[in-house]
């Protein structure tokens, strides 16, 4: 990235040399690429454009990769869907007319967009020609007609808006595609996007449903063939428009029925519920979760949008929430998302030792994201040093809890601070990807990049690690130090430095004490309240420009972490899953689903606005794919929400067939799972994060 | 008033409609030898031990009076007949090796546990089952439960083998909402062989039960050697269509998996090496049923 040599004044009329040069060479190497890329007309089918491009891509091409520069687009939200209302095209005009008057760097930034979208609108041009030619040989008349009418598509939206929904859906696959070629990105809110197109269709006669459906299902399996795991394709249905009514449309019913004919892992859908509803979408999303994927992530739009309005966002942005690449939530169209993640777990062991970590028996640890990647070191991002007091010499569990609260406040403070500097230079340094910038209304009419006036709601989010297993560790140092007196903390910190060697029955005794997950005030409430005042501290933060950071209780690195944190108080030893979001702790959910969902429950989930997810993972043995099944489902995830879930995920497994997944992938290729945020191949995933998905299917629930 | 329970177990699904609580009671009057809950059938309290959890810390050999426990050649033994179930070792045992079964639970700790899952009754028709072993030999304190849970709105199932007096099962009724009654088989030589007692009064009581106010389903277990043939399950549905007010059979197929629990109680089993039924035969057996009449579940 172009860092400017010095600190700048964001006074708008300090021209930044450095920004403007950034931006030209964006909008270069954007071009550059796009120019390079390959036309493809599908054997079948009605979309052009090629889902992966990375086999066609030459060295040069290769080189390019290293040196295009993404900026305020990391891939982890939407793009606005403005591009469907005006086409390319038309954007072009509208970035032309708004460029008179304004200063060099605005003028600069337009004019990239301009240019980046005519290298668009020419790519989509070469698809319409090149379909074209086809058609001029082909032999058989339907085949001809079939390319004739990819042509006109590709021709129509090559010049301007589309027309109809096909158009429409063929538009938003190459602006999907062209928005980073080297990776994928978030869907965002499509029902809503097509609705327009696909209702004037229906209602002229000029589609069929099963047209639609169709035509979905390709898109779907395009989706499918960019990319598949950590996709960031999130995609939301359902929830309410910006006026506060039901928005739930026939696309958001047809799209969870393309899920459940494609049954492949991508796109993740989500799902919106509200008070308003129809019951009949309700049962449509039960059918999918019955599926067992984990797909149909819910969002409770009744318990997170009144806490987006707290958190300072105007309420018809609010009601326009999605959410990003994994859970966390972003305003559909309006914002971007950066986010930080805390260590709740490694703060509790600073805690533990006065400030410094403990010593993790074994090599210097390293981290893979999947066994086909490399591995790389992994270190805690945490500050050592803050001395929160001496556990050895503290008498009662409230001391101890107060020196946790300490040190765990305390890092989340030098986050929050950190979060802050990074508002700062983002909004003075950085500079935008021009092909996602455009698409983004305000930063057309006023020429202002995201970063800097484009994105109409900031996001910056601190997420809060994993609490629930902090809860763990606490409620097990109250019961065994301080109720039952069974050994002393400093015997219990010898206990951990060892990695429980020659501990063993410590640890017996501490993995005996109560687990949350399992319906128990005695560590639910630890953990509720650790969430809540981690909340409160975020919200309550006043970051120079005013904007609010939102908090989440949440965790993305859960399996890298769990490596980096040696044995911890409730019977943990180094390496050993910690759990992710606020679901219980792998393992140690042995009550069934339902103490699952009261024990999240009992924490202020809504406060956590960026999101405050758990998992439940139910064994097939209980949940069959039966009018039963679906009973079992819809109770769960009705009364979840009445007992004030903001954001869950119902996967159900066979966890046979998962430990024979693990001997035999070819054999389970279509077997996908929940990770963390999204949905994969459980074949694809590294051995820690199948064996915690094993580990996480909750006891109690045959 | 306290009684002796087993276990409660939340998110039950094959106790009756909806998501259910049940709480297992302690003590039975059959013994059928496939019996998977075997630490419900005795009435008193017994230990169990799981091997494969011993840590080795040798804390049950510290406090144990009456030198039950041993290791002999690297195995781990548990005398049986010098034990008086004081229940010392199970306290001091942290890693789930041994393990009381069975503890007194009043009534009102009982409702409590019950009580924390009614957000999830409401929502799908679901309540509380009264199950074990042998709910009615512990008759006064199941009715006190019963009568509590009607009281509070909870919807109630009683699920027993009803070979008891019927004037116990007329007692409790009023609080019933729903019996599921397992029926093994007709032919009363056989059933006293496999469970130890005649059939004659099960029979007689569930005629009555069919007439009663409550709602009422019948499950047969299917159990290799036993009744898992086309003639045994014909006869019952002959029998059960007879009642004309229960539309639903259910065949609940035999699984190995409690012989763990056998092992851990020191009890022998005697289903050991008998294999599943296979989904063949339960699809061929599940069609007599419906040729008969009877919905399938």
């Amino acid at each position: 990235m172009n860092k400017p040599l010095r600190k700048l004044n964001t006074q708008k009329d300090m021209v930044d040399v450095q920004r403007i040069l950034s931006i030209k060479k964006n909008a270069e190497n954007y071009i550059k690429l796009i120019e390079n890329l390959e036309v493809f007309i599908p054997g079948k089918g009605m979309l052009a454009g090629k889902p992966f491009f990375f086999r066609t891509f030459t060295k040069e091409m290769w080189l390019l990769r290293k040196e295009m520069h993404y900026g305020a687009d990391n891939c982890h939200f939407p793009m606005n869907p403005s591009f469907l209302q005006y086409g390319f095209a038309g954007i072009m005009s509208l970035a032309l007319k708004a460029k008179e008057g304004l200063d060099e760097e605005k003028s600069a930034f337009l004019q990239a967009i301009i240019d980046t979208y005519d290298a668009v609108c020419k790519f989509i041009e070469r698809h319409a020609e090149k379909a074209e030619q086809m058609a001029f040989s082909a032999s058989d008349e339907n085949e001809r007609r079939r390319l004739e009418a990819i042509a006109a598509n590709c021709r129509v939206i090559s010049k301007g808006a589309p027309q109809n929904f096909i158009q429409a859906v063929q538009l938003f696959w190459f602006a999907w595609r062209l928005r980073n070629i080297f990776f994928s990105s978030t869907i965002g809110r499509l029902d809503q996007y097509l609705y327009p197109f696909y209702k004037r269709d229906i209602e002229i006669g000029s589609l069929t449903k099963q047209e639609a459906f169709s035509i979905l299902c390709e898109l779907w399996e395009n989706f499918n063939l960019a990319n598949s795991g950590d996709t960031l394709m999130n995609l939301m249905v359902g929830g309410q428009d910006r006026q506060g009514n039901d928005a739930t449309n026939e696309l958001s019913f047809m799209m969870i029925d393309t899920a459940l004919a494609v049954r492949k892992s991508e796109p993740h859908l989500n799902v919106r519920i509200h008070k308003g509803t129809p019951q009949a979408f309700i049962d449509k999303v039960v059918d999918l979760i019955l599926l067992g994927h984990g797909q149909g992530t819910i969002y409770c739009d009744d318990h997170l949008i009144p806490s987006l309005v707290n958190h300072g966002i105007p309420p018809e942005s609010a009601r326009n929430y999605s959410n990003d690449g994994c859970t966390e939530v972003v305003i559909d169209g309006e914002s971007g998302i950066r986010f930080w993640q805390m260590e709740a777990v490694k703060s509790l062991e600073l805690a533990l030792f006065n400030g410094e970590e403990n010593v993790l028996p074994g090599e210097p640890v390293s981290h893979k994201w999947t066994d086909k990647m490399p591995a790389f070191p992994v270190k805690t991002s945490l500050k050592t040093g803050y001395r929160s007091g001496d556990m050895t010499r503290m008498n009662s569990f409230e001391e101890v809890y107060q020196a946790f609260l300490k040190q765990y406040l305390y890092q989340v403070d030098v986050f929050l601070k950190k979060i802050s500097n990074a508002m700062e230079e983002d909004r003075d340094n950085e500079t935008c990807s021009p092909f996602l910038a455009g698409t983004f209304p305000t930063c057309i009419s006023t020429g202002n990049d995201p970063f800097r006036g484009g994105f109409t709601v900031e996001n910056y989010q601190l997420l809060s690690g994993s609490i629930p297993t902090v809860a763990d560790a606490l409620a097990a140092i109250k019961k065994v130090v301080f109720d039952e007196r069974f050994c002393t903390m400093a015997e219990l910190l010898e206990a951990l430095r060892a990695n429980f060697e020659g501990f063993e029955y410590l640890r017996q005794k501490l993995l005996s004490a109560p687990k949350f997950g399992n319906d128990d005030d005695y560590v639910d409430c630890i953990a509720a309240d650790i969430a809540k005042r981690f909340c409160e501290r975020v919200s309550s933060f006043i970051t120079p420009n005013g904007k609010p950071i939102w908090p989440g209780i949440y965790n993305i690195d859960f399996n890298m972490f769990a490596k980096i944190v040696g044995a911890t108080p409730d019977g943990r030893r180094w390496k050993d899953p910690i759990c992710e979001h606020y679901s219980p702790t792998p393992g140690r959910a042995k009550s069934g689903p339902t103490s699952v969902i009261r024990s999240a429950t009992k924490a202020p989930l809504a406060k956590g606005c960026a999101a405050s997810p758990f998992h439940i993972s139910l064994s097939r043995s209980a949940v069959p794919q039966n009018e039963k099944g679906k009973a079992i489902v819809r109770s769960l995830l009705l009364t979840a929400i009445e007992l004030g879930a903001v954001v869950f995920n119902i996967a159900i497994y066979d966890v046979d067939v998962l430990k024979k997944a693990k001997q035999n992938p070819e054999m389970y290729e279509d077997v996908i799972v929940r990770v963390w945020g999204f949905n994969a191949r459980f074949v694809d995933l590294s051995e820690d994060l199948q064996d915690h998905i094993i580990a996480r299917v909750i006891r109690g629930s045959e | 008033m306290d009684g002796m329970v087993v276990n409660i177990q939340r998110f039950s699904t094959h106790d009756g409609p909806g998501i259910r609580t049940t709480v297992f009671f302690k003590g039975c009057n059959l013994h059928c030898f496939w019996c998977h809950n075997p630490e419900s059938i005795h009435a008193c309290q017994e230990i169990q031990f799981f091997p494969r959890k011993c840590i080795g810390c040798g804390k049950c050999f510290e406090v144990c009076p009456f030198n039950v426990h041993e290791i002999m050649e690297g195995n781990r033994l548990l005398h049986r007949e010098k034990c008086s179930k004081c229940g010392k070792c199970t306290k001091v045992c942290c890693s789930g090796a041994l393990v009381m079964a069975g503890k007194m639970m009043t009534v009102e700790e009982i409702v409590a546990e019950v009580e924390k899952d009614r957000p999830f009754y409401k929502n799908s028709g679901g309540g509380v089952t009264f199950s074990g072993g042998e709910p009615l030999l512990q008759k006064d304190f199941l009715k006190a439960l019963l009568a509590e849970c009607k009281s509070r709105g909870i919807h109630t199932a009683v699920e027993s083998a009803i070979n008891v007096p019927w004037k116990w099962l007329e007692e409790i009724q009023p609080y019933v909402d729903l019996f599921l009654v397992d029926v093994k088989l007709i032919d009363e030589e056989k059933h006293k062989q496999v469970t130890g007692v005649s059939n004659a009064r099960i029979l007689e009581n569930l005629v009555k039960l069919a007439e009663a106010v409550c709602e009422l389903w019948i499950r047969v277990p299917v159990i290799p050697e036993v009744n898992d043939n086309i003639e045994e399950i014909g006869k019952i549905a002959e029998l059960v269509k007879g009642l004309k007010k229960v539309k639903l059979i259910e065949l609940v197929p035999f699984h190995g998996m409690a012989k763990g629990k056998y092992e851990s109680l020191g009890m022998d089993y005697k289903a050991a090496d008998y294999n599943p039924p296979t989904d063949d035969l339960m699809n061929k057996l599940n069609s007599i049923l419906k040729v008969k009449g009877f919905t399938a579940v």
